[in-house]
Order: C-alpha cells, then sequence, then structure tokens
C-alpha cells in the first residue's frame, strides 16, 4: 500500500485542513454504530458498578478506560488501513490529554460552581484545549 | 433495584453519546484530527450528569478526581498502540495495549486515591 510507505511521524506537520464531510458520515455503518454503542455502554456500565462496589473515586478511573478508541482502532485499521489506525491514534494522545485536563477542572470545581456549569466549562475546555494542543503540534 | 436502574440509565447514555461523537469524528478529516474525537469525553459526560443527579457534587467530585488517572492513562494507551499496530492484528494490538492501560492507570491512581 502506498499509504504504508508514506506515513508521517508523530512529529510531521499535517498538510491537509481540518474539515466536516457528511458524505463520510453517510458512509457509516449501522454494525460501526451498534460495536461503538456497545462499547460505550459497556464502560459506562462498568464505571457504574465498580462505583457501587469501591466508591466513586475508584469507578471513576473508568471513566478514562479506552474501550472506545479500541474499538475505533480496530473498525478503522479493518475497514481502512492500519496507518489510518495510527494516525487516529496520534490525535488520540492529544485528546486523552484534554481529557485529563476535563477531569481536574471537574474535580476542582464540583461544589464551588452549579453542576451543569462544571459539566459544561470542563467539556468547553476538553474541546478547546484538544484543538489547541493539534493546532500547536500538527498545523502547517 | 434502584442500583440497577441508575446502572441501565449510564449504559444507556455513555452509547448514546458515544455514537454521538463517533458520526461527528467520522465527518473529520484529517484522521489525526478525528482522533482527537476518540479520547472525547462522551461515557464521562453520561456518567457524571447521572451520578450528579443521582447523588450529588459530592459524589460527582470524587469520580472526577478518579478519572484523573483513568484518562492520563488513556494517553499512554494511545501512545503504546501506535507501535503495536505495526506489528500486529489490529483486535490484538488493541487489547494488548489495555495492559499498559492497566498499569498507567494504577500507577496515577495510588496518590489519587491515598490522598
Amino acid at each position: 500500500m502506498s499509504t504504508e510507505t508514506q506515513e508521517l511521524k508523530i512529529t510531521d506537520r499535517v498538510e491537509q485542513r481540518p474539515r466536516f464531510s457528511m458524505d463520510n458520515v453517510r458512509e457509516t455503518t449501522p454494525r460501526e454504530l451498534i460495536i461503538r454503542f456497545v462499547a460505550g455502554a459497556a464502560t459506562s456500565a462498568a464505571s457504574g458498578a465498580v462505583t457501587l462496589i469501591f466508591g466513586a473515586r475508584v469507578g471513576g478511573v473508568l471513566l478514562g478506560f479506552p474501550a472506545i478508541m479500541a474499538a475505533s482502532l480496530t473498525l478503522i485499521a479493518e475497514e481502512e488501513d492500519k496507518h489510518m489506525a495510527r494516525e487516529d491514534a496520534r490525535g488520540g494522545i492529544v485528546g486523552a490529554c484534554a481529557l485529563a485536563l476535563f477531569a481536574a477542572v471537574a474535580a476542582l470545581t464540583f461544589g464551588h460552581l452549579p453542576g451543569g456549569v462544571v459539566l459544561a466549562l470542563s467539556a468547553v475546555v476538553w474541546a478547546v484545549i484538544a484543538v489547541l494542543l493539534y493546532a500547536i503540534l500538527w498545523y502547517r | 433495584m434502584h442500583d440497577v436502574v441508575i446502572l441501565v440509565i449510564k449504559a444507556a447514555a455513555g452509547g448514546t453519546l458515544v455514537v454521538a461523537f463517533a458520526l461527528l469524528s467520522q465527518g473529520l478529516e484529517p484522521k489525526r484530527f478525528a482522533g482527537l474525537f476518540s479520547a472525547a469525553p462522551a461515557v464521562a459526560l453520561a456518567g457524571l450528569t447521572v451520578t450528579l443527579l443521582d447523588k450529588g457534587a459530592h459524589d460527582a467530585h470524587q469520580s472526577s478526581a478518579g478519572m484523573i488517572a483513568g484518562a492520563a492513562a488513556m494517553a499512554v494507551y494511545a501512545t503504546a498502540v501506535i507501535p503495536l499496530l505495526r506489528r500486529a492484528r489490529p483486535g490484538v494490538a488493541a487489547i494488548a495495549a489495555l495492559g499498559v492501560w492497566t498499569a498507567a492507570a494504577a500507577v496515577v491512581a495510588v496518590p489519587l486515591l491515598a490522598g
């Protein structure tokens, strides 16, 4: 495969500008969505069950369990190629760093701000930090 | 019974939000940018919202504190899975790297849980 020989390194900037395509969304199969739904539901249920047994702090660790990333990487590698799966994982490193900040902001602000505001603020922090890190590291 | 209902609500909400973020990610290019959404806070938003409504801010705070360890370990997972994807079949690589997540989460969680 030519894509395998032309693979970008993690330090390389990405030529292609970020864009959204509805055509790509329409190509999504029900099987892909079902697998992701099951991964998300199982992770949520596991986190809830661990919380009931060991407490909220231990259960909270599973809110960062990468079941969805594992499912996505497997699907991408199967349906596109391994090079694309590795590119997805590189983005996932940055997304996960932003996710740790999401958790830190939530931990610092729950109890001090209304719950809805905490969740909205944490989600905005995740999105801004993820896109900002992408821009700094990889935007050409 | 109440706990089972809450678990079902968490599972349904988590699965639904994951699908929503997956569709958004599916539409994005290039793949490295779309990969940001592989680590979107879908399960966290669902879990913390239900916890907040059911148990209140204290439990949501506790869950968030524990989540720092899981999310930091997810960054380690994503780093570890890249070389594994070169050497092993995709499913095997994705599952093998979960061992790395477990070890990293334990290392970060011990001081967090003790605090």
